[in-house]
């Protein structure tokens, strides 16, 4: 492999590490208030509010529904205005994220319900208060599920970005399809391809590493 | 002194009507016993002492106010002065053992070196000092009710309240969490109003006890009185306990 080759494909592989891991990270910023909420709000939360939840949940499932590729062609005047442009890695993070929220609220919900309605029993007849039950048992309780959840995230992002790299986002994708597809060179090709395998297989690994590190709820396998 | 005196209370849930006009005191000190079969609304009952249900109709004085018609701020405070202890123990597995009999204190906003303090006196108290930096997965049985019974402590409650504390512990360990129970009753003076199935634990515990049949309280008395085999209850009782042990 030439010099050349590598100096791209390690370029490439920063510009959609920096696209997956700010979308990632806008995604629990926006993605975890909205879950709590909809657990709150939820049939069977603390504070039910359906005239509220419901259309909240539909809008999450609305913008879940439109397919990646059509979301960034959809998006185009909204990055202009966030991002100043629609073009380049910064610009792909406004879509990525934006498709990334509501995908990782709707998982961290289901980590949230998942959580023993016990505990909060517990701690709402200790005297919490609703906050208290969120900061105390919803998202302690959940963490490491949280983090499972987030790990697919970031591994549906790493295929999403390569999307966003068919207009002109950089990273891999844009990679892949440049030289591998436009110019038929398979080294690139094989190269984009190897590396998102290493990349999926290592945030996996990790985003495993880290949740059953937390994960206190049954005896440790093996000690 | 009286310290909780619920006054005709009903509460029903979807026009079925689960708690009946049901009247009761009990003194400062006093250890009560609710009996009665599955679905007799015990725990209905219980859950409305500590103002986590609220009467559809009816008073509960407690400390002079009343549960059932307090709006919710007050009720968050006044839950802190009643302590809940767990039959499946509901101990939070993020948290160590020193940490979940320090939650109450954290929530009632204690300082920290003071709620060290405490927690250590607690882990004495239900004798777990060694265990105290340990995940409560690691603990058998009768160790977490030991925690939750630390937990609902904590705060130094008026009154303890505990739904079948024991019914998930085999008779080893229910004897040990009984004895306990009746220390903590008898030593610190502490109020105690408990849900059971099983009769020796009333027998034990008990200084009085409610038999509680489809929402109202059918008998009303001491343990000796109400358990005797010729009484006419004692068929009640009697369903009740089998169903703990099928
Ligand atoms: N939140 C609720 N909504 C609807 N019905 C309820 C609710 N809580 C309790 N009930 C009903 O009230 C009745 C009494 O329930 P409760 O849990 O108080 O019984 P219990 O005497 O504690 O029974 P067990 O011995 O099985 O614990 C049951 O029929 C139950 O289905
Ligand atoms: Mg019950």
């Amino acid at each position: 492999m030439s010099r050349l080759i590598l100096e791209l494909l390690l370029r490439a592989t920063g510009e959609t590490l920096e696209m997956v891991l700010a979308s990632g990270f806008i995604a629990v910023l926006g993605g975890l208030p909205l879950a709590v909420f909809l657990t709150l709000t939820g049939p069977s939360g603390l504070c039910r509010m359906p005239w509220l939840n419901r259309p909240l949940g539909f809008l999450i499932d609305a913008v879940r529904a439109v397919p990646f590729i059509i979301l960034l062609v959809l998006l185009i005047p909204f990055t202009r205005i966030v991002a100043g442009t629609s073009l380049g890695t910064e610009a792909a993070i406004v879509p990525l994220s934006v498709a990334a929220i509501p995908y990782f609220a709707r998982i961290a919900e289901v980590s949230l319900q998942e959580v023993d309605s016990g505990l909060i029993e517990a701690v709402r007849a200790m005297g919490g208060t609703r906050w208290m039950i969120v900061r105390y048992v919803l998202l302690p309780e959940s963490l490491p599920s949280l983090i499972s959840g987030f790990t697919v995230t970031l591994v549906t992002l790493v295929g999403a970005s390569a999307m966003a790299g068919a207009i002109g986002a950089g990273g891999l994708g844009d990679l892949a399809i440049r030289y591998g597809y436009q110019r038929f060179n398979t080294t690139v090709m094989l190269g984009v391809v190897a590396v998102l395998i290493v990349l999926v297989t290592g945030l996996q690994a990790l985003g495993n590493l880290l949740s059953r590190t937390l994960r206190h709820d049954a005896p440790m396998r093996g000690a | 002194m009286t310290l909780l005196a619920v006054e005709a209370i009903s509460r029903s849930f979807a026009g079925h009507t689960v708690l009946r006009d049901i009247s009761f005191t009990v003194q400062a000190g006093e250890s009560v016993g609710i009996i009665g079969r599955s679905g007799a609304g015990k725990s209905t009952l219980l859950r409305c002492l500590n103002a986590l249900e609220r009467p559809d109709t009816g008073r509960i004085l407690f400390e002079g106010q009343d549960l059932a018609h307090l709006p919710e701020k007050q009720l968050v405070l006044l839950r802190r002065k009643i302590g809940v202890v767990f039959q499946h123990f509901n101990l939070l597995s993020s948290r160590t053992v020193a940490a979940n009999i320090a939650l109450p204190l954290e929530i009632a906003g204690m300082p920290k070196a003071q709620r060290q303090e405490r927690v250590a006196e607690l882990l004495h108290l239900v004798g777990l000092e060694e265990h105290a930096r340990k995940y409560p997965a690691l603990l058998s049985g009768g160790q977490k009710q030991r925690v939750g019974i630390a937990r609902a402590l904590a705060a130094n409650p008026a009154l303890l309240l505990c739904d079948e504390a024991t019914s998930a512990l085999d008779p080893e360990t229910t004897t040990s969490i009984l004895d306990l129970l009746n220390q903590i009753n008898k030593t610190l003076g502490l109020t105690l109003v408990f849900i059971t199935h099983e009769m020796d634990v009333v027998r034990q515990l008990g200084h009085r006890v409610l038999v509680l049949e489809q929402g109202t309280i059918v008998a009303d008395g001491p343990p000796a009185d109400i358990l005797k085999p010729d009484n006419a209850l004692s068929s009640v009782k009697g369903a009740g306990y089998v169903a703990s042990y099928s």
